[in-house]
């Protein structure tokens, strides 16, 4: 037994290391590696990993400053919506098989790629302050309100069914269709995770889908995965790693694809 | 307030985890002292403990309250940092933010009790 619970300690901290250095948050991660690996039922899987989630967003603002460059009132405004969506996912998640919910996930997995994807592509702007001034510009005015709203609902609801942060669909909303500066963007997501994490939390909490001996070693491990994370952000080739993690991504969505349609 | 959120978090977050660390540590000690060890040796073992039965002697004794409230604590970091933001706001006279924070507040609140 104690060497399962090093070994979730273990997976916590590479989960919380990753997360903290890719803006990915570890549900991703933390999903699929206790369901495939310790063979968890999701559904305590999931539980699980929203508490790593807020872990995770604790780890870094204990180190880091948090909320730097983020918008707070955009945040919270939108973090309404994205809450009541996560009561609601969290609420939902009771009624679906591990089945349906695996097979859900292996989409998050794929769109997480996907957008990891994206930022690969994105060519890294030269290093000079006016570049970084305008990835934090505040001279501009969030548009399409009731779009962002709406899609701040849906990533709320797939945090909640799936454990996951929501960020991949948060940063592009506010990004892409809100005119929201992307660092901006970046920062208000990363401040706004952890808050849709605790809604899903306490309700999985009240269904008794979270259990201790799981939940404790890799929430620890998050947490100092995170702030270890967090302190070599400045010292990693992100992108290198992003590319590698693609990979990983893509094979994690066929087996919990697999997973989900053999109920192996 | 960047600085003051960063010190609310390492403020909650140390206690939560040395609560959560302590407890599960006296979860496996008591097992194995009463030769209960089936019961942790199979993950998922056994589910946090609700919160009206926090104060049950059986659950304090063997190390879940602790466990168990640490998790609690945890989980209401984002929350406590939501009404950090409502307090300031509201001494601020930033009554628009505020009111958009403490809707937030009340939805957050709504998690806890459906939980």
């Amino acid at each position: 037994m104690l060497w399962t619970l090093m070994a979730l300690a273990a997976v916590g901290f590479g989960a919380g290391v990753l997360g903290a250095l890719l803006g990915l948050g570890g549900g991703v991660l933390l999903v699929p590696a206790l369901t495939l690996i310790f063979k968890l039922p999701i559904r305590v899987a999931v539980g699980v990993s929203l508490i790593g989630v807020i872990a995770t967003s604790a780890g870094v603002s204990s180190v880091s400053r948090p909320g730097r460059g983020a918008d707070f009132g955009l945040a919270l405004r939108l973090e309404i919506a994205s809450t009541i969506g996560a009561i609601l996912g969290s609420l939902l998640a009771g009624y679906l098989s591990g089945q349906a919910l695996a097979i859900l996930f292996a989409g998050i997995v794929l769109a997480t790629a996907y957008y990891t994807y994206q930022k690969t592509r994105r060519k890294p702007g030269p290093a000079s302050d006016a570049a970084v001034e305008a990835l934090f510009r505040t001279d501009y005015q969030p548009v399409h309100w009731p779009t962002g709203l709406g899609m701040m609902s849906v990533a709320g609801a797939l945090s909640g069914l799936t454990g996951t942060g929501g960020g991949f669909i948060k940063v592009p909303v506010m990004y892409s269709i809100m005119n929201v500066p992307l660092g901006v963007a970046t920062a208000s997501s990363n401040f706004m995770v952890g808050i849709t994490a605790a809604a899903s939390a306490f309700v999985y909490y009240g269904r008794g889908d979270v259990y201790p001996l799981v939940a404790v070693p890799t929430a620890i491990g998050v947490f100092l995965g995170a702030i270890t994370g967090a302190r070599l952000a400045s010292h990693v080739r992100a992108d290198r790693l992003r590319i590698a993690l693609i990979g990983v991504l893509i094979l994690v969505a066929v087996q919990m694809l697999w997973k989900g349609i053999t109920g192996t | 307030m960047a600085l003051t959120v960063r010190r609310l978090a390492r403020v909650v977050a140390v206690p939560a985890f040395a609560a959560m660390l302590g407890g599960l540590i006296l979860m496996l000690v008591t097992d194995l002292a009463l030769d209960e060890a089936a019961r942790m040796n199979a993950l998922p073992g056994p589910a946090a403990v609700s919160v009206v039965h926090l104060t049950h002697p059986a659950a304090i004794a063997s190390g879940q309250s602790a466990v168990s409230l640490g998790l609690l604590a945890l989980a209401a970091l984002p929350a406590m940092t939501v009404l950090f933001i409502l307090v300031r706001h509201l001494i601020s006279g930033r009554w628009v933010d505020a009111g958009v924070t403490a809707a937030l507040l009340a939805v957050l609140t709504l998690s806890v009790l459906i939980g």
